[in-house]
Formats: C-alpha cells, sequence, structure tokens
C-alpha cells in the first residue's frame, strides 16, 4: 500500500467512525446503540421482589 | 478435548463461589423500542493535497460535510428461563441514518448479541457472542464477530455494577481490508439511580482498548482508554441529560518517517431533553458536539449534530 493510500485510508476511516459515535445521548436517552454505544437490558430485584431493567451502555469493541 | 476439560473445571469452580446467588426474574420478558428523528449533522477536517514531491501540503479551508439527516431503529431484547437459574437473553439492532443531503454522513447498522447468563458471587455471569455489520455513506464498511464476557451486580439499592470484556474480530469490506483487526476491550459501568443533589441518574463508565492489525500494519494498530459520564435531572417537566466522553488513543507507529505516530484525543459532548407524551411515547431533543485533536493534524476533525424525535417502547 503507497503512502498516500495509507494516508488516506486512516483519514477515512476517522471521519467514518467520528461520524458514527456522536450520539451519545441519545444512545442513553432512547434505543439507540448506533452512536458508539451499545446498550443492553439488565434485570435487578429489588428487595420487595419487583423487576426491573437498567439500560446499561458500553461503548463498541 | 484437553482444552475443554480445563473449562468445564474453571465453570465448575466458579458455580461453586455462586451463592449467593441473587434472585432474577422467574418469568422471561421482552423489550421493544421505536425510535425515529430528523436532524442536522456537520462533519470538517482539514484539506490536503499532495505535492509534485509527495509531501503533504495544509490547504485553507475545511473539509466538510453537511445536511440534514434522518433516523430510524429498531431495538428488541428478550429473556428467558433456560434450565434452573440458566437463562439467555438477546438483542438485535437495525439502525438507519440516511442522508439526502450528504449522502457521505448516511450510516447503517445492524447487531445481533446473543448471551448465556446464570448466577455468580452476588451476581450474574454473562458469556455470549455478537455479530455486528456497519455501513458508512451508503457502502459496507465493517463487520465484527465478537464474544464478550460480562458480570453485572446491583450491591446496594440503586447502584447498578457492570464488568465486561470483549474481544472483536473486525472485517472490512475489499477497499478497507487493510483495517482488519483484533481488538481486545475491558470495560465497567457504574450507575446510580436517584444518587442525590437533584441527580434522578449518574452514570460512570470507563474502559481500555488494544486495537492489532491483521495485516501487520503498526500505523494502523493502538491503544487507547476512554472514559463516560452521564447526568440525568428532571426540571421544568423535562428529563434532561448530560453526557460526556473523553478518549485518548495512540497508534503503535508513524504512517511515514517525516510523520509522528498519530495520538488523538477526543472530546464528545451532548446533551437531550425528553418529554413523555404517552405512556409508551416520548418525544426527544439532542444538540451535540465532538472534537477530536490529533497529532499529526491531518486527523483533527469535529462533528456536530441536533435533532428531534420520537421514541415509542413497549
Amino acid at each position: 500500500m503507497t503512502r498516500i493510500a495509507r494516508i488516506t485510508l486512516a483519514t477515512s476511516t476517522a471521519l467514518a467512525l467520528l461520524g458514527a459515535m456522536h450520539t451519545s445521548a441519545v444512545a442513553r436517552a432512547a434505543s439507540n446503540p448506533g452512536g458508539g454505544l451499545i446498550c443492553y437490558n439488565y434485570p435487578t430485584v429489588a428487595a420487595d421482589g419487583k423487576v426491573t431493567y437498567t439500560r446499561v451502555c458500553f461503548k463498541r469493541p | 478435548m484437553q482444552r475443554l476439560l480445563p473449562t468445564l473445571a474453571l465453570l465448575a469452580a466458579l458455580q461453586a463461589v455462586a451463592a449467593p446467588a441473587p434472585a432474577l426474574p422467574a418469568e422471561g420478558s421482552a423489550q421493544l423500542e421505536l425510535d425515529i428523528s430528523l436532524g442536522h449533522e456537520s462533519s470538517s477536517s482539514p484539506l490536503v493535497r499532495v505535492s509534485d514531491s509527495g509531501a503533504l501540503v495544509a490547504v485553507p479551508g475545511l473539509s466538510r460535510l453537511a445536511g440534514t439527516v434522518g433516523r430510524a431503529s429498531v431495538n428488541a431484547s428478550a429473556e428467558g428461563v433456560l434450565t434452573g437459574d440458566l437463562r439467555w437473553t438477546a438483542t438485535g439492532v437495525v439502525d438507519a441514518r440516511p442522508s439526502r443531503d450528504a449522502p457521505g454522513l448516511g450510516f447503517q447498522l445492524g447487531l445481533a448479541d446473543g448471551a448465556l447468563r446464570w448466577p455468580l458471587a452476588g451476581g450474574t455471569l454473562g458469556l455470549g457472542p455478537s455479530v455486528l455489520a456497519l455501513s458508512v455513506g451508503g457502502r459496507a464498511f465493517r463487520q465484527t464477530a465478537a464474544m464478550h464476557l460480562d458480570w453485572m451486580r446491583a450491591p446496594t439499592e440503586g447502584l447498578v455494577q457492570v464488568w465486561r470484556i470483549d474481544l472483536a474480530r473486525h472485517r472490512h469490506a475489499a477497499d478497507f481490508s487493510d483495517l482488519d483487526a483484533e481488538v481486545v476491550a475491558p470495560s465497567c459501568n457504574w450507575q446510580w439511580a436517584e444518587p442525590g443533589l437533584g441527580l434522578s441518574k449518574l452514570d460512570l463508565g470507563w474502559g481500555l482498548r488494544s486495537e492489532r492489525n491483521r495485516q501487520g500494519l503498526p500505523e494502523l494498530s493502538n491503544r487507547g482508554a476512554h472514559l463516560l459520564g452521564e447526568l440525568g435531572w428532571d426540571a421544568l417537566g423535562t428529563a434532561w441529560s448530560l453526557n460526556l466522553m473523553l478518549q485518548r488513543t495512540v497508534f503503535a507507529a508513524a504512517v511515514s518517517p517525516d510523520l509522528p505516530a498519530r495520538r488523538d484525543t477526543l472530546v464528545a459532548v451532548d446533551l437531550s431533553a425528553q418529554w413523555r407524551l404517552a405512556e409508551h411515547l416520548d418525544l426527544r431533543a439532542s444538540v451535540g458536539t465532538a472534537r477530536n485533536r490529533a497529532r499529526p493534524w491531518l486527523y483533527e476533525n469535529r462533528h456536530s449534530h441536533a435533532e428531534l424525535g420520537l421514541s415509542a417502547h413497549w
């Protein structure tokens, strides 16, 4: 791969991934894991037996 | 078999320390969320040209993409009991963000994730595979196959802690195949509900990441760390959320002898407001900006967005 091709490749990758990560508020507030975060619902049970689901978000690997 | 026996022995040892087992829902459940929105995004980066001698030359001005971006996403998750304390979970996501004004901003994502969960040491342990496909600018970009191991516990009321490690392999479309890589990414998330000080939520996360290029290109291998924070509060009949992300990435080598090895520092901030319209329907507005400072400068970029959308959930 040529030097210029490598530079272009790395630059375009940075742009693509930056555009893909911007919506962290959306990912957390709603359902979208597209913003660089992936959100999962974890079930937990309170002392009174009530089941609640906690949304926990992680950055995509 | 030589690998299987130690694995089974390890699982048996882990099971032995499973007590006290946390209570888990006796029945399965499912959740579905639909999201649509319309917004504006812009992304800019330095302009560069190559001189006749092959040197990189900065051109005044910026390369800029901007336009209206629509968005539609579906997130479905379900869980159930396999046998005894052993449970299964599944998550599926489709997310599409087309842009007629600036097709280069277009982004599509598909995710399928499954896991088995069982009680362990006062929490629950999850292990499972995931596959993810990304398309950027209307072209297939990346497919990721990963295994993840996580441990979740709720040590006190209102606090949830999750430790997680992902082992992932990225494969790319032909034009980007030099980016193929393997990633190891441990991370952690602590989340408090009603932590005081008028907050409805406090969420802190951090993680490390090591990416090894599979084509033997050290200039594309990198290590990084990130911090995530979210503050949530209710005011004026609105649920507010302020998010911050800091990320540092250091690449293993320079792309050429006359340039330094790349180092990125990314700061992203966004703010969202959400209003409950009906039992299963919310209206949401959000604005945000992200800036990547880099060495060398040609990797610097900015991204900003504003959007208004509806979210339905069952």
